[in-house]
């Protein structure tokens, strides 16, 4: 058979396609952009619902940390209370439990190479005489048992008021006559995290105050939560077709299907939210070691953006113009052309004074400590614009009855984790990460949308302690 | 070079602007060869769409082991054959050594590449993809076999059923140029 791929036919065909060039209609871009910003949004939703879980299982962990911490276990003995010898098999050794926790063990019957004060004549006598517990002061670690033994002689180990260690020197003292010296001390609590503080038996209760300045970064974006449809608007800066958008509307008679219309023709436009720039001064109660309540004044400058569509309502002719990031210039009807370049974006800016009411538990007291932080905001939108990046889409009042879009006040509800560390006695530098989240509705009647937007941060203080 | 290297990067970190710059510098190159597969311009710009967003999809993919254009083309072919699969209908086998062979290549030299790619659009689904494989994009008929699941008789009775048509074709616009200047 002939090789047709290496005769003259093939070869001319080949060098006349090399090179060949048909340029492809406007709408094919567009339907790769419109394509591209869905899967932008997928994305953007998988990465927020990855933060949502972590935020949960940060959440889940925290409940289940105090949950331990609330489960203390309680000691409580009567002082000079008889206790019954714990029995344990084929030991010769009874074993008692003082009063404060002091384990101590003494033969338990005596035998025949036994004298009649109970000891052993052949071997040196070994009693033991251990205890629990102990502090930091005295060099006894927590759950240490020490054993003490004392050669012919029996000595009494027990813990006295400072938690230092008393010797009782008893000689030839039968078991039974044995007197274990009174221990007053009671061990209050033994919890998961800190056993037997036992000569903290005054806690610190005085009230104390400190005062924080912070600041941080955080991401609030009020496109994120949006959950009804737009009707119909003046000016919109869209999320999903169809789904998503921001809108005024002063005509409630115009009908919405041009808008849809063109909403549909257009791709998705995600408003991202941009890093952002908060500060602030908190004023603190400290209750006591564990609680911590605090309030003040934060100062948050949030931005959101959309990188490309955009639908514009020209109130001369009512018609509805979508503007492709990438591609298309319009041509509205007082002549001016708009082109929406691939640079295209709009900026949404939010000012926002807020007000926290916070308490805070600290559930680890290391060199680190550690809070769970939970409370409410009192949040006031003092400035809301909405705006282009290039001049020509700025030339379009994209944010003239934008502010009738929101209420000027919203109450949110917050959480989150501080991380602090205490230094020079007086001072602690603390990193905060929060979330907060809108209790109800922040948009208004003008509004075509409801949104209850989330806030994400992060926070840096310092804090002074009076 | 070093600019299509930083597009590459910019896609690869889904920067729009240097998606579109991609886009700008192979659209034209990539209709041309989405058009020899397709039937129509819109099916082309389909096939086009279709496959620019699953390069900017697998862009993170790309090392840089062959050129950009060719890695493109390869996904544009592609997805030509799976936009035709559903498509293809593939003639009975036909004795390849009947073909007969008048045309040389000043024939096809001659003509416009408009007028090549609208004889090929002409062409019958199956024969057209096997053609445009074999004779255009240089496969042997062993890989197209592979490409299409068919065997490597139907591959090659299918192309030699294309260039028959095709000379036929060429013949018949050959004459009536002839006749037209006499």
């Amino acid at each position: 058979m002939k090789d047709f791929n290496k005769d003259n036919f093939n070869d001319s065909i080949r060098r006349k396609f090399a090179d060949a060039e048909v340029q492809p209609g406007n709408n094919v871009w567009e339907g790769i952009e419109a394509e591209l910003l869905k899967q932008d949004n997928i994305s953007m939703h998988k990465k927020a619902a990855f933060y949502r879980n972590l935020a949960a299982a940060v959440i889940f962990i925290a409940l289940i940390s105090i949950y331990f911490n609330l489960q203390d276990f309680t000691f409580s003995t009567e002082p000079n209370s008889t206790q019954a010898p714990i029995e344990i098999k084929d030991q010769n050794d009874q074993i008692f439990l003082s009063d404060n926790d002091v384990i101590l063990t003494k033969p338990k019957t005596l035998t025949n190479s036994q004298n009649e004060n109970g000891f052993n004549d052949n071997i040196d006598e070994i009693n033991t005489v251990a205890f629990v517990g102990g502090s930091d002061e005295t060099g006894y670690k927590n759950n240490q048992i020490s054993v003490i033994q004392d050669n012919k002689d029996l000595a009494v180990a027990a813990v006295n008021d400072n938690l230092g260690l008393s010797l009782t020197k008893v000689n030839n003292i039968a078991p039974d006559a044995l007197e274990l010296p009174e221990i007053n001390n009671q061990v209050k609590e033994v919890s998961y995290f800190a056993v037997s503080k036992l000569d903290e038996t005054n806690e610190k209760s005085a009230i104390a105050w400190n005062t924080n300045v912070n600041i941080g970064s955080g991401n609030f974006n009020p496109n994120s939560e949006i959950t009804e449809t737009p009707i119909f608007s003046t000016v919109s800066s869209l999320n999903n077709p169809g789904t998503n958008a921001r809108t005024t509307g002063d005509d409630a008679s115009f009908s919405n299907n041009q808008e849809r219309e063109a909403v549909e023709n257009l791709s998705s436009a995600p408003m991202q939210g941009n890093l952002s720039f908060t500060f602030g001064l908190n004023f603190g109660v400290i209750l006591n070691e564990k609680w911590n309540i605090k309030s003040g004044v934060q100062y948050g400058a949030y931005r959101s953006s959309s990188s490309s569509s955009t639908v514009v309502r020209d109130r001369n002719s009512d018609k509805f113009y979508p503007y492709h990031g990438a591609s298309s210039s319009t041509e509205i009807s007082d002549g001016r052309v708009v082109t929406a370049i691939s640079e295209y974006e709009l900026y949404n800016d939010f000012h926002i004074v807020t007000v926290p009411l916070m308490t805070s538990y600290k559930v680890i007291d290391r060199k680190f400590d550690v809070s769970l932080v939970a409370g409410l905001s009192a949040d006031f939108i003092i400035r809301n614009t909405l705006k282009g990046s290039s001049d020509q889409i700025n030339e379009i009042k994209f944010d003239q009855n934008d502010r009738q879009s929101y209420k000027n006040f919203f109450a949110s509800s917050i959480a989150g984790i501080e991380v602090s560390y205490p230094f020079a006695d007086k001072y602690a530098i603390s990193v905060m990460p929060t979330y907060k989240r809108a209790l109800s509705n922040v948009t208004t009647e003008n509004a075509t949308f409801n949104s209850m937007p989330a806030f994400v941060g992060l926070n840096m203080s310092l804090a002074y302690m009076f | 070079m070093p600019r299509t290297k930083e597009l590459i990067k910019g896609c690869q970190k889904g920067d729009r602007k240097s998606q579109y710059e991609l886009y700008q510098q192979y659209s034209s190159g990539m209709m041309a060869v989405a058009l020899r597969y397709s039937k129509s311009t819109l099916e082309a710009e389909d096939i086009l769409q279709e496959g620019f967003i699953k390069v900017f999809e697998n862009i993170k993919k790309f090392r840089g082991e062959s050129s950009i254009g060719y890695w493109i083309k390869r996904i544009i072919i592609n997805t030509a054959l799976n936009h035709q699969r559903s498509k293809l209908y593939l003639y009975p086998m036909v004795d390849v050594e009947d073909i007969k062979e008048g045309i040389d290549s000043l024939s096809v030299g001659n003509l416009a590449v408009e007028d090549l790619m609208e004889l090929i659009q002409e062409l019958p689904t199956g024969c057209q993809v096997i053609f445009n494989l074999y004779a255009v994009e240089g496969y042997q008929h062993k890989e197209i076999a592979k490409m299409l699941d068919i065997n490597i008789g139907t591959s090659k009775s299918q192309y030699a059923r294309a260039r028959k048509i095709l000379m036929e074709q060429l013949e018949k616009q050959s004459k009536w140029g002839n006749e037209r200047f006499q």
